[in-house]
């Protein structure tokens, strides 16, 4: 692709409820591996989406959970969770499934901001 | 300016695909150009052909179909969400001998890979229904 621009997904709903959390992952994945500067950010309910022992089996879905250690292996590095949102829920780094890097509201502010193009989600 | 649209909402369940709607044609009655509509999650259902709202309510898939071919838009549909959902062209319907397809005319399906390549060749890509 002629130019190269960074790309940040932001992930806001809980992984169960709609198909938001798994078809973001998706796109992470393709974008991932298009070679795009790619970043993620989990925030509001979307921390949920990183929570360790996830087991959906119950209510027939699928645990999309398992694939995000895949992110590491397309070299997706820059990972980062809301504070606050952590906080609000009373969960910390611990509880999280891949490593992080857990930013405050204002840093987080900051990230949008040098973005080129932020897909919602 | 080069605009892309990413449609996440299904039309009468949400604003989102109305309001992407709008903001299409605003754009091109403003001079700019769209370089492509993307339709992901349930933004899939704008690109059925089945859809048969009572007459005094919009045709919203009827519109887009009409706004794409008048204006020779590149209208994506994301092949993984629309099977999921039901949204096949000619081929799929083939290819999973399945009763019937349903993709309107001037919509493709297409992979992820279209919706990263709008953002990497647009000037913005705006995002509708998450």
């Amino acid at each position: 692709m002629s130019n190269n621009k960074s790309f940040l997904i932001v992930n806001r709903k809980a992984p169960f409820g709609s198909a938001y959390a798994k078809e973001a992952l998706d796109v992470g994945l393709i974008a991932a591996a298009f070679g795009q500067k790619l970043s993620l950010l989990f925030m509001d309910d979307g921390v949920y989406q990183l929570l360790k022992q996830q087991d959906p089996s119950d209510i027939n879905q699928k645990n999309s959970s398992q694939t995000l250690p895949m992110l590491e292996m397309y070299d997706v590095k820059d990972i980062y969770v809301e504070a606050e949102s952590l906080q609000a829920r009373n969960l910390n780094a611990e509880d999280l499934l891949i490593p992080v890097e857990i930013i405050d509201k204002e840093t987080t502010s900051e990230l949008l901001e040098q973005q080129d193009i932020l897909l919602n989600f | 300016m080069k605009y892309s649209l990413a449609i996440y909402g299904a039309p009468y369940s949400s604003q989102a695909a109305d309001t992407a709607f709008s903001f299409a044609e605003a754009a091109i009655a403003r001079g700019h150009e769209i370089y492509r509509l993307f339709f992901y999650l349930d933004g899939v259902h704008n690109a059925s052909n089945l859809a048969t709202p009572p007459q005094d309510e919009n045709d919203l898939p009827a519109r887009w179909q009409e706004l794409i071919k008048a204006q020779n838009i590149d209208a994506v549909v994301c092949i993984a969400a629309g099977l999921r959902r039901g949204v096949l062209d000619e081929v799929e319907q083939q290819r999973y001998e399945k009763n019937g397809n349903n993709l309107s005319e001037g919509f493709t399906l297409s992979g992820l890979g279209q919706l990263i390549d709008a953002g990497t060749n647009s000037d913005r890509l705006i995002t509708f229904g998450a």
